[in-house]
């Protein structure tokens, strides 16, 4: 992936946002979704605010199915709870399950992000999680 | 796209396309177009979607896509499915995550010559007043109680709290309320993220638009809806926000899971789905109907505001802008109706993703002000081009389960807009167009310019040619404001 300047980039798709994402490993590709995700919804990249920390568990069917519902989780957080994530410890096992400390900070207004996307849903549409020769890949398409 | 496909399309006419079945389609794929829009179709991947619904068990005649189908995520936007309520399904992918977001039409006693001179202000008070962009909040703070109300009774929620008059129900599909929607259906989690939303437009493609009346096509029908040249017009295109988001992806989840149990093949894991007669679908259709009652009092929020915002910026007492309500009608929905399918009257659930409602004249749903005429059939186009009224026709319900098409389609995508605007002022363009325009998002301008989306004459043709709606009257911008 060393190729690449940054961990994902948009696909195009007419209507909604497909991007594709890369990893050296399964819980790195995880973590660069979301960033990925924070990164079209803030429609910012990092940022210079105190962190603070919180858990989250999550078991699935399968690793794509871990991956929408660890990206919904995150979604959730912005939307309902204001939280951005920024970066996150997490570790992901052969039963589909993650444990994660996601680290972001709270913001009371959403006017700070006037270059964001409103991301409605992620979608299993064209889903892809897959392993390639220096590590992973995946591709998600967001409803916009 | 077409190399890859597993399927040809075959012309039956100069409006209409088929997919032959192949493999494992139920029925076939039935395709509204032209020679000049069939290109564009053909680019992405909205044909394959209309092939793929075709799998779906119990669905009934076609799977359909009108003239503005573009590619979605599992069904086309664009698209219309009808199921057999024994044998077929219901799938959120087949209604969208904005359930019943839709658009609606207000006329005014305004001309457009009332407007311009104050456009500038008008759109400014409205920006200001109108929550709208990522993740806005509304003025309206519920509580439980009263957000289930708001989930039983729809448009009516907001007429009872003084927003609007009681004749606006008649002029809303569905009375501005879908029967079956139960709190009990409804997570927390989605009270939550829909709790401080009411009254918000959104982002993106939503918007308050203030335009005229520039092109009378049928002036009997134009007249009995009180409809008149250079007329100042309203409208409106919002949706559930974040209620309705978080409902389709959770059922979504749940059906998902469930495939495997129901012994359901899917092409394509989007158009997760469940049997119409099992529990899962009766608390799906009863979580949907609650977001689409959410939707229809958002609307109606919306309006009023709007109303307010108008009669104060021009100086005028209540009563003298004299709004009123034409008709509200949603795109993205799954409802139970009659339809006639081989002869026989049936009923079935017919799943509209991106299409609006037609009924023909006559038809027992219609109000009296439209039971002779049919029912208006709205049609936004871009922000600097038009839109177009309609009028739903028998076509409709003997092709389409009484659809027409929601708008233009887009036709590039958000980046390929980003990009071809590079270094252009659209605010700018426009207003050289006599047309201010203002949104909350930064970049909405630039994915949202006009030529991003088809042109919406092309696709009105079409749905005229094949005899789904008729052309009432086109609507050109003065004033708009984009989520």
């Amino acid at each position: 992936m060393n190729q690449h300047t940054l961990p994902w980039k948009l696909l195009e798709h007419p209507a909604d946002i497909r991007i594709e994402v890369y990893g050296t490993n399964l819980e790195q590709i995880f973590l660069n979704s979301a960033l990925a995700m924070t990164s079209i919804i803030t429609g910012t990249d990092g940022n210079t605010e105190e962190l603070f920390g919180k858990n989250l568990s999550l078991k699935s069917d399968s690793l794509e199915d871990l991956i929408v519902d660890w990206l919904r989780e995150i979604l959730f957080l912005f939307n309902v709870k204001r939280f951005v994530f920024c970066d996150a410890s997490l570790k992901i096992d052969e039963t589909n399950t993650i444990e994660a400390r996601l680290f972001g900070y709270f913001t009371e207004s959403s006017d700070r992000f006037l270059d964001g996307v409103e991301i409605k849903g992620i979608t299993y549409h064209g889903l892809l999680l897959e392993k390639t020769g220096d590590g992973f890949l995946a591709r998600i398409i967001f409803d916009v | 796209m077409p190399g890859q496909r597993k399927f040809k399309l075959r012309r039956i006419d100069e409006t209409r396309w088929e997919i032959p079945m192949v493999g494992g389609m139920r029925v076939p794929g039935l395709i509204f177009s032209d020679s000049s829009l069939l290109p564009d179709i053909e680019k992405d991947n909205s044909c394959e979607q209309v092939y793929n619904v075709a799998h779906l068990p119990g669905i009934v005649s076609y799977s359909i896509a009108l003239p503005d189908i573009h590619w979605g995520y599992g069904f086309p936007i664009g698209g219309v499915a009808a199921f057999d309520l024994d044998d077929g399904v219901v799938s959120p992918g087949g209604v969208g995550y904005d359930i019943n977001c839709g658009v609606r039409l207000a006329t005014t006693g305004l001309t457009r010559k009332d407007v311009i001179p104050r456009i500038k202000e008008l759109v400014d008070s409205l920006y200001s007043t109108i929550p709208s962009g990522l993740g806005s909040t509304g003025k309206i703070r519920l509580n439980r109680k009263a957000l289930s109300e708001v989930v039983k009774s729809g448009a009516g929620w907001a007429v009872k709290q003084g927003m609007g008059d009681a004749s606006d129900l008649e002029h809303i599909e569905d009375h501005g309320s879908l029967t079956g929607a139960e709190s009990a259906s409804i997570s927390e989690r989605a009270f939550e993220r829909g709790k401080d939303q009411l009254g918000t437009l959104g982002s993106g493609n939503h918007f308050v638009e203030i335009g005229f009346i520039s092109e009378i096509f049928e002036s009997e029908v134009a007249q009995a809806w009180g409809l008149f040249p250079d007329q100042a017009t309203l409208m409106i295109h919002s949706g559930s926000r974040g209620f309705g988001y978080q409902i389709c992806d959770e059922f979504l989840a749940r059906m998902i899971k469930n495939i495997s149990k129901e012994r359901i093949e899917l092409p394509d894991r989007q158009l997760a789905c469940t049997k119409i007669s099992s529990p899962l679908a009766r608390e799906y259709l009863s979580a949907m109907a609650g977001a689409a009652n959410f939707a229809f009092a958002n609307r109606q929020i919306l309006m009023n505001l709007v109303k307010e915002t108008w009669e104060v910026s021009m100086g005028l007492s209540p009563g003298k802008l004299g709004l009123s309500l034409l008709y509200d009608v949603s795109h993205n929905i799954a409802k139970i109706e009659d339809h006639v399918v081989n002869g026989k009257k049936v009923k079935l659930c017919v799943h509209r993703k991106g299409a609006t409602r037609a009924l023909p004249p006559f038809h027992p749903l219609l109000p009296g002000r439209y039971l002779k005429s049919g029912q208006p059939v709205l049609i936004p186009g871009d922000m600097g081009r038009c839109s177009f009224i309609l009028v739903g026709a028998q076509g409709a319900m003997d092709q389409t389960f009484g659809s027409a098409c929601h708008g233009a389609g887009r036709v590039l995508s958000r980046n390929d807009a980003l990009q071809r605007t590079k270094g252009r002022f659209i605010e700018q363009e426009l207003q050289d167009r006599n047309i201010y325009a203002r949104s909350a998002g930064r970049k909405t301008m630039r994915e949202e310019f006009p030529e991003a989306y088809k042109d919406v004459v092309s696709v009105v043709n079409v749905v005229q040619k094949a005899g789904l709606a008729r052309k009432v009257a086109s609507i050109k911008p003065l004033g708009v404001i984009k989520g």
